[in-house]
């Protein structure tokens, strides 16, 4: 009796701590939305409110209509999806045959192979960004979207979750398919694939994510190309450049950018919890 | 016959490894594509990036280009009269700052939020996918929100402290305050993924423990002392290898939220090192055999200090 | 069955941009290679955006059309540092352009390094008059007695005013330093309200600054090496400047890049320093205004004003092709011609004949901004950039604390000038 007591207690005040601090996670969200929103005079007059007296668009019109010329908002957005589509496509074909031989397949050298390349991800990317461009720009694949998807095919993040969850497929499974005169190919394809649809699900989404917010690479490699091949986050900061000082517009800007995101967020949330979660069980 | 000896067991480590590849074909070429990008794009810009930082690299004339040993390391590790030992040490100070202010906040933080989530008070699953959210954001979509939340003239804080009767502060102009909005906007944007992988650690922890606690009389601390932590130290070590890692990498919020200042006494006080290599390697006066020594030595300290922390941590668990 | 409408969704945005994303680079191949006999395309880059680089797009379009089937400009465009950061890689590796851009103060550094080429021999062949130029400026652009830029364009500071705020405070438009403090102190100067002359401690501080400079009788270098800011003259021309702010108040302390202009446009200032590229957009924010000189308001008795200038350069190419080369000055020219179109997007015409026409002298706002016998560009040398801009950062320290030891300031950022200037010669060897 005491001790459900305690726990009611307890929920509260958890409850009261959580969801105060959770308004003020959304403050700078809600804020900007606002901004974005309110005329020219109102953002110098009502700084603090939270909702707009008057409601105006035109920041989203100039953005997305008048000035699509010059920062191109669309096309960037676009560049972004089709990068990071092809990107995550090509990745997780290529890591999930990496992964089910490092899963499923016995060879000598199996797992120190396997936990070497893991131990190369304490390595600091930095000691490979000045050579990375050096290559970059001996391949000819400066301001080339080829620059922004095939590098970081040979990431390891990805490579990794994927064979946790191979790890888990019962061998019994693999067995039968053997028995039934399946080759390897054909029991990747036809038993393993289908069943880890989820962690397909979870290993795209971070490898997706990484790859639309990557910022300084992108940077680097595209700022030559012109404006109309830029991704998102190198467009926004150039828009970020030249209009700091209507932070109306700039807020406008940030809002189309992340409102993509947050709805893929809000419908797969809880795959990219679960994945996050698995990433700490080692 | 003693050539035939001799030739023998060559042709058997021949036979051997042919052997070996015929049997472990299919696992070869399971992994080929992936080794070959794996070698291409991380392994070998890995070892070039060494080589490089051994040269007077120059880009502008390579045929200028002229190996000089440990030069480059001697000018930034202990040439004073060198702009590149300035830049090398105050960036290496700031980027210092950074992970030992930052590191302690982000788990801390997440630790405190997870385990009030643990405690599932109504709507915690709502309140997971609050916090976890601005993870996704990308980090030019991250400054441009809050930039002007900071901005001394007119920003949502400072009229939030004026309108409370308090003193304005310019966040993003002064120190300490340049800092705090960088650790600020840092907390916001990365702390989700350390709660998130906590918060599945105190999961897995088996309920009876607690409540055989209890009912031995323990606190809600000591349970928390002697049960919650210990459980988790996979997890807290996971998640303090990642966080000072990315802390070390810091790049993005200084160098769009401060543009790496204010400058006090000359010093830009918020440019992390990772600046100054961008700089240097690409800038106007471009030095890309300094830039990659500079990376050469973050590296080794990130390294060892991870090492450090592996063996620190294992030995508390 | 939700799952699905979404996957479809997601893959027909994904084929779509798919065909977003190749388009332009299919037409740019089509347009290489479906070149007809005889006709030239010239690759041209620049660092105009904003209104600039509206008009400079307008301006390729019209060539473009007028010299169909002859010459091609394909025109990219890249923003700020990351411009010279571009050209720094592809140039030397022989994927620079077949022309460029380049603000005036850094050709001699180019010039120095090779990455840039001479054009005498071109110039001289052709019907281009040096003496159509500014002298200075062209002057700048000659490193070891050879030419490497032609000039496109001056762009000075000015000061801009609000002229019903000036009605409202009773204020003439002032012509000196203390006509334009006197009138400036009219205003409130206080939080919330309208303030006489807020300045940004970041930005275009550096103009401001060297303009002070030249008034105050002080030079950015010593010959062509040594920063030349460790002087009385220099600590004369720091204190013109931030006792706007410290000592007459007359500008809100901490002010960011650009968020003086959000209270010019915002009818919260009477005096906006800014440069002339900014005309556009204070036009557009329908603000009743006008441009003054910056001369003699940093000291009575000079009319200098610091300016700047945008060049044509040619990058260096492992294989020359003179028909580019020619066909490049044609377009060189080209632009030159329609020197009006191009100042109406805030810019002064760099050539005489261009600034004779009628067209532009009559815009209103563009003499305003002084008279082109004051205006100084930078000083000619190839360790410019490195000697002078460690000066840039204790500037907008200066203006942001009162308290700053003048001279110590200057002293450390010369320390720093001198270390630069002693890497870029052991770089280039």
């Amino acid at each position: 009796m005491k001790l459900k007591k305690e726990l009611r207690r307890r929920k509260r005040i958890s409850a009261i701590i959580l969801y105060s601090l959770a308004f003020l996670w959304m403050i700078p969200l809600v804020w900007s939305v606002a901004t974005s929103l309110k005329t020219d005079s109102e953002i110098t007059n009502n700084v603090l409110g939270l909702i707009p007296r008057d409601i105006t668009f035109h920041r989203y019109e100039k953005l997305l209509i008048e000035n699509s010329s010059e920062y191109p908002l669309l096309t960037w957005f676009l560049n972004s999806l089709f990068v990071a589509a092809i990107y995550t496509f090509l990745y997780l074909f290529i890591a999930s045959l990496a992964a089910y031989a490092f899963s499923i397949l016995k060879f000598k050298g199996r797992d120190k192979i396997f936990w070497f390349i893991l131990a190369t991800t304490m390595i600091p990317g930095v000691i490979n960004l000045v050579p990375m461009i050096t290559m970059m720009v001996d391949f000819g694949w400066m301001g080339s979207f080829l620059a922004l998807i095939i590098p970081g095919l040979g990431g390891v993040f990805g490579l990794f979750i994927i064979r946790q969850f191979f790890l888990q497929i019962p061998n019994e499974l693999i067995e039968s398919a053997q028995l039934d005169g399946l080759n390897h190919f054909g029991i990747y394809l036809k038993i393993v694939l289908p069943l880890s649809t989820s962690a397909f699900m979870v290993s795209g989404l971070f490898v997706f994510l990484g790859n639309w917010n990557d910022y300084l690479w992108p940077l680097l490699v595209m700022s030559g190309s012109g404006t109309s091949k830029f991704t998102l986050p190198v467009g926004l900061s150039v828009l970020q450049g030249s209009y700091n000082y209507d932070y109306g517009l700039t807020m406008a800007a940030a809002i189309i950018s992340i409102v993509p995101v947050i709805i893929v967020y809000i419908f797969t949330q809880e795959k990219i919890i679960e994945g996050i979660a698995r990433t700490g069980i080692k | 016959m003693k050539l035939k000896n001799i030739k023998k067991p060559k042709r058997n480590i021949l036979n051997l490894i042919w052997s070996n590849l015929k049997k472990n074909m299919t696992a070869y070429c399971f992994i080929l594509p992936f080794m070959i990008l794996f070698s291409v794009f991380f392994v070998f810009p890995f070892f070039y990036g060494i080589f490089i930082s051994f040269f007077k690299w120059n880009i502008f004339q390579p045929e200028k280009t002229a190996f000089v040993g440990l030069e480059n390391y001697i000018k930034i590790l202990f040439q004073s009269d060198s702009i590149y030992f300035d830049y090398f040490w105050s960036g290496l100070k700031n980027t210092f700052l950074f992970v030992l202010i930052s590191v302690p906040c982000l788990i801390g933080i997440a630790l405190f939020v997870a385990l009030l989530l643990d405690i599932e008070p109504p709507g915690y699953r709502f309140l997971r996918v609050v916090f976890f959210m601005p993870t996704v954001f990308s980090i030019s979509a991250v400054i441009l929100i809050w930039q002007w939340q900071f901005n001394t003239n007119g920003g949502f804080i400072n009229e939030l402290l004026i309108t409370l009767g308090l003193e304005k502060i310019p966040w993003l102009t002064s120190q300490p305050w340049a800092w705090i909005s960088i650790l600020i906007v840092t907390i916001w944007w990365t702390m989700g993924t350390n709660m998130v992988i906590l918060n599945a650690g105190l999961k897995d922890i088996d309920r009876s423990l607690y409540e055989a606690a209890e009912i031995d009389g323990a606190t809600y601390w000591q349970s928390l002392r002697y049960i919650s932590i210990p459980a988790i130290s996979n997890q807290l070590f996971t998640v303090t290898i990642l966080t000072t890692i990315a802390s070390f990498n810091i790049y993005g919020q200084p160098e769009m939220l401060t543009s790496g200042g204010p400058v006090i006494n000359g010093e830009f006080t918020t440019t992390v090192l990772m600046m100054r290599i961008r700089s240097i390697a690409f800038g106007a006066n471009a030095q890309p055999g300094v830039a990659a020594s500079m990376a050469v030595c973050l590296g080794i300290i990130m390294i060892c200090i991870s090492l450090f922390q592996a063996k620190y941590i294992k030995k508390l668990g | 069955m939700k799952k699905k409408v979404i996957l479809s969704f997601l893959m027909s945005l994904i084929i779509l941009s798919g065909c977003r994303g190749g388009t332009p680079s299919t037409s740019e191949d089509s347009n290489n290679t479906s070149s007809e006999q005889g006709k030239v395309t010239i690759s041209y880059w620049n660092l105009l955006t904003g209104a600039d680089g509206t008009m400079m797009r307008q301006l390729v379009r019209n060539f473009n059309e007028e010299y169909k089937g002859v010459i091609e400009v394909a025109e990219q465009s890249v923003n700020g540092d990351d411009y010279y950061n571009t050209l720094n890689m592809m140039i030397p590796i022989g994927r620079g352009p077949d022309v460029a851009i380049m603000h005036s103060y850094y050709v001699q550094s180019y010039a120095n390094r090779d990455i840039i080429v001479p054009i005498d021999d071109l110039v001289s062949n052709s019907d281009i008059d040096l003496n159509d130029y500014v002298e200075d400026l062209v002057d700048s652009l000659y490193f070891n007695d050879k030419l490497y830029g032609i000039p496109l364009d001056i762009h000075p500071l000015g000061i801009y005013y609000n002229k019903d705020l000036l009605e409202q405070f009773n204020c003439e438009v002032p012509t000196s330093r203390s006509e334009l403090i006197e009138c400036a102190k009219k205003a409130p100067n206080k939080d919330g309200d309208i303030w006489g002359l807020p300045i940004s401690a970041e930005w275009p501080t550096d103009y401001t600054f060297t303009s002070s400079l030249y008034q105050n009788g002080g030079q950015e270098l010593i010959g062509l090496d040594e920063p030349g800011y460790e002087t009385k003259e220099a600590e004369e021309a720091l204190k013109a400047v931030t006792d706007l702010i410290h000592v007459h108040k007359l500008s809100p302390l901490e002010l960011g890049n650009d968020q003086d202009l959000f209270y010019f446009k915002n009818n919260k200032a009477l005096f906006h320093i800014q440069g002339i590229w900014m005309l556009n957009s204070i036009i557009e924010s329908d603000v009743n205004f006008g441009v003054i000189p910056l001369s003699n308001m940093f000291n009575e008795n000079s009319e200098l004003i610091a300016v700047r200038s945008h060049s044509f350069v040619f990058p260096y190419q492992p294989k020359v092709s003179q028909a580019k080369r020619e066909a490049a000055l044609t377009f060189i020219k080209y632009i030159g011609n329609n020197s009006y179109l191009w100042a109406t997007a805030g810019q002064i015409p760099a050539s005489k004949v261009a600034r004779d026409t009628d067209e532009y002298k009559e815009l209103p706002y563009h003499s305003g901004f002084g008279k082109i016998e004051n205006f100084r560009v930078a000083k000619a040398s190839p360790y410019y950039h490195e000697a002078y801009t460690p000066i840039f950062s204790r500037l907008t320290y200066a203006m942001r604390n009162s308290n700053y030891d003048a001279e110590e300031l200057l002293r450390l950022a010369a320390v720093e000038g001198k270390k630069l200037v002693k890497e870029a010669k052991e770089n280039i060897g």
